[in-house]
């Protein structure tokens, strides 16, 4: 009874000590996972292990493991206690009863060279170990002895290189994007050997050229193996992990790294994997919703399901990104983002919210919002509803299934791309009501399924007008994907844009002759020409493909257009772009002596055609990572001083007659 | 014990409840913490030490005289083996007592700075603690009630460390 009274009075003393007593009873009890246990004794001791100055595994598998006799596991395990120490360690001890080599010598040595990177002042192997390891040491050391005597420089070149401080190798090594080139550079000489390990991005791919398919289960513990060694590595703070690995890992590994990268304050988070079990949800650990460094994060599941249940939101982050990753429920997501408040991007791409019956996106910082959702069809098709309550908001892109319901108010809005994927007959007033939404902004570009609904919608009307709104006043960029059918949309739109400046049309097929003829028509309005004479500095034709029609529309343009500046014509495909380039070299081949003046020449309709006269200059501009030739081309109605830049393939194929004579 | 130095400086200790205690310097040495007291001259009267009570400090002076008067490794070059094995029989008997007076102990020791009795303690706690389960463990160190792991916490530490507690 009197001892029982006792236990009651005594206090925790021990969880009071300093850190380092408490890591010399950890040292004490001669083995980590006996000191990994203590993780479950209480808060003071949750993490305490992972500072214990000293590291004791045992990694036999004989009659009585200690753990599983899995040798991947244990290797795991032992990236995983070498890689949670961040500071400097006294000693690394490697217990094996075995008689036999359980582990390749590469491994023993990373260990190893993690150790030593800790500065620990004594490592012990068991025997067989330490033997391999020196002989493998003097292996190298004679292979070294026998380099120095190899002719060093006989070119006599300096390596000015490598004498760059580090700060400016690790920007070279950063710009190398995958972290496995960045580990290539460690052959390169002593000065390179442990460079990469002190770099500041890490960026791993699973493929390697391969497909994931085809990969083993020894390549998948192999790329496992590589991610704990370099996470291992990394003693200093890391700015950004970028993870592409399939289904390589389970989501225990995953979660373990994304530990070791909130530990080692990552301020760019992006993965993308997908669990081995399809149906399995995954939930990423919550040490990210403490962690104070974490600013973007990018997740591509594969379309696994992702719980938010455990990551509740961040104080820090600023992007979000999901891509292709199926929400289970969309009341955690609408906490989550509320739970984000310097949230500024936001991209839900091929997202698929299970049961959902309305998204609401309220977000007091949000500048971008992309919105490209596949909706789960089903019960609840009368219900789903979109709301937007963002005040900062100015960009919008919205894609996929269209919501029933649509509501936003945002003022602030400069930007918005609607691209939808397909829009059946009952979307047309809710098109409509969006367009007018999105009448205040200075950029807008809508694709073919938008142009057809606003177009039957006008037509229902029975009045072109009446589908859109009644002006778009701050408008300046329009990009535009239309048909031969739908032209007459075009003429409306302009006409209520006043400002417009530029202006990109995509010809979803290709326009036909009378089109042309009723569009020009309508285009010769006093009103549409003034828009058109007093705003457009450029247009685009963007897919083109050198059709009759397209150049005749550009044709009017050019004539008509007295403010326009630039014209830029930009090739549906490669081949296409091929075989005029083939042209333009033959061309190129000829002198150009000659500037043959035609008779202004016409087209079927009857319409003088402008024609260029003379190339005045040459460029080359870069475009779509190809090299583009553009001459300023002096036009037949014109004199030198209105001569514009054009893409002489386009120009080329446009006249061909004019090919031929420069 | 310590006849032969008469002569030599005294220091007293003063525990929480008010006990003297007067031993020699040399045995106060033992205490780096003292040293330093000593050494700034600030030791000249009784040293108060208003967090240890006399039990644990007549404990640790019993330790600090043993290794006071057994010889130091540095000084004399062939090491006494009989005085080494005194020495480590001491301390296994030394260390066999309670573990809320190991604690109590171990707590002086660290305030002391005792570096030699922190690691004989430290190591008797792990071989206690060795081998146990996280219960068993929280009830031998009385780890405190307040600052368990919530059972989600404790379920996520053991799976995070599975392999440590199959």
């Amino acid at each position: 009874m009197k001892k029982s009274k006792r236990q009651n009075i005594r206090v925790d003393r021990i969880s009071e000590l300093p850190d380092p007593v408490l890591h010399l009873i950890l040292t004490c009890l001669h083995s980590t996972k006996e000191a990994v246990r203590t993780s479950a004794l209480s808060t003071r001791w949750r993490y305490l292990w992972t500072s214990a100055p000293s590291i004791d595994i045992d990694i036999s598998r004989g009659s009585k493991p200690l753990w599983a006799s899995d040798s991947n596991k244990v290797k795991e395990i032992v990236y995983w206690v070498l890689a949670n120490r961040t500071q400097d360690l006294d000693s690394f001890t490697l217990r094996s009863r075995d008689r036999c080599l359980d582990y390749d010598m590469l491994t023993i040595r990373r260990w190893i060279h993690i150790a030593l990177m800790r500065k620990a002042k004594q490592i012990v192997l068991p025997p067989r170990y330490l033997e391999s390891y020196q002989d493998s040491l003097k292996h190298q050391s004679m292979k070294k002895a026998n380099q120095s005597k190899a002719p060093i420089n006989d070119n006599n070149n300096i390596d000015h290189i490598s004498s760059l401080p580090a700060r400016i190798l690790h920007m070279i090594l950063s710009r190398l994007k995958s972290t496995q080139e960045v580990v290539r550079t460690s052959v390169l000489s002593s000065r390179w050997k442990y460079l990469w390990t002190s770099s500041p991005s890490l960026d791993i791919r699973g493929y390697r050229g391969k497909s994931y398919l085809s990969a083993t289960a020894i390549d998948k513990n192999k790329f496992k193996e590589f991610v704990h060694w370099v996470l291992a590595n990394r003693i200093l703070d890391l700015d950004s992990f970028t993870l592409d690995c399939f289904d390589y890992c389970d989501m225990s590994t995953i979660g373990r790294w994304i530990y070791l990268l909130v530990m080692r304050k990552i301020r760019q988070l992006d993965l993308k994997f997908c669990d081995r079990d399809n149906g399995r949800v995954v939930v990423l650990p919550c040490c990210l919703v403490n962690c104070d460094s974490l600013e973007v994060l990018k997740l591509d599941l594969n379309w696994s399901f992702l719980s938010l249940s455990s990551f509740t939101g961040s104080r820090t982050l600023k992007v979000l990104k999901l891509d292709q990753v199926k929400l289970l429920d969309h009341e955690l997501v609408r906490k989550f983002l509320v739970n984000c408040p310097l949230l500024e991007e936001l991209s839900l791409i091929g997202c698929y919210i299970h049961n959902l019956d309305y998204l609401s996106i309220s977000s007091p910082n949000l500048k971008t919002l992309r919105i490209k959702n596949m909706f789960d069809y089903g019960e609840n098709i009368s219900r789903e509803r979109l709301m937007v309550l963002c005040p900062k908001l100015t960009f919008l892109e919205i894609g996929g299934y269209m919501t029933n319901h649509l509501s936003f108010d945002v003022k602030s809005l400069k930007k918005a791309v609607i691209k939808h994927e397909y829009l059946e007959q009952k979307y047309e007033s809710a098109i409509c009501k969006l367009f007018a939404q999105v009448s205040h902004v200075e950029y807008l570009s809508v694709n073919y399924f938008f142009v057809k609904s606003i177009s039957s919608a006008c037509k229902s009307f029975n009045c072109a007008e009446e589908g859109l709104p009644e002006s778009l006043p701050k408008l300046k960029t329009l990009e535009l994907t239309i048909d031969c059918y739908k032209m007459e949309v075009l003429i409306p739109i302009l006409r209520c844009s006043p400002n417009l400046e530029s202006l990109h049309l995509t010809f979803y097929k290709d326009i036909t002759p009378e089109e042309y003829e009723a569009f020009v028509e309508e285009l010769d309005e006093v009103e549409t020409r003034r828009i058109l004479i007093r705003h457009l500095k450029k247009v685009e034709f963007l897919e083109f493909n050198g059709e009759k029609e397209t150049i005749a529309i550009a044709r009017y343009l050019l004539e008509h257009g007295t403010s326009l500046e630039e014209m830029v014509f930009t090739w549906c495909n490669e081949v296409e772009y091929q075989k005029k380039s083939m042209e333009l070299k033959l061309c190129k081949g000829q002198p150009q002596t000659s500037q043959v003046i035609d008779l202004p020449s016409c087209n079927q309709e009857g319409v003088i055609a402008v024609q260029p006269m003379a190339i005045l200059d040459r460029k080359m501009v870069k475009k779509r990572n190809a090299a583009v030739v553009y001459g300023m081309i002096q036009w037949t109605n014109g004199s030198q001083d209105d001569a514009s830049w054009e893409n002489l393939e386009g120009l080329y194929a446009k006249f061909p007659a004019f090919d031929s004579h420069s | 014990m310590s006849t032969s130095s008469s002569s030599s400086k005294k220091i007293v200790l003063k525990s929480a409840d008010n006990e003297t205690f007067e031993i020699d310097e040399i045995v106060a040495l033992e205490s780096q913490a003292i040293k330093n007291m000593i050494e700034d001259e600030c030791a000249d009267n009784v040293i108060p030490l208003g967090n240890i009570d006399s039990k644990t400090l007549s404990k640790i002076i019993e330790y600090c005289k043993k290794h006071a008067e057994s010889p130091k490794k540095d000084d004399n070059a062939d090491i006494d083996e009989k005085a080494v094995e005194d020495l480590k029989s001491f301390d296994a008997e030394f260390a066999k007592v309670d573990m809320p007076l190991i604690q109590d102990i171990l707590m002086a020791a660290n305030f002391l700075n005792i570096d030699n009795l922190i690691g004989l303690m430290c190591r008797t706690i792990a071989d206690r603690i060795k081998g146990k389960t996280p219960e068993e463990i929280r009830k031998i160190l009385n780890i405190n009630k307040n600052d368990l792991l919530s059972p989600e916490q404790e379920a996520k530490a053991r799976e995070e460390n599975s392999w440590a507690f199959d």
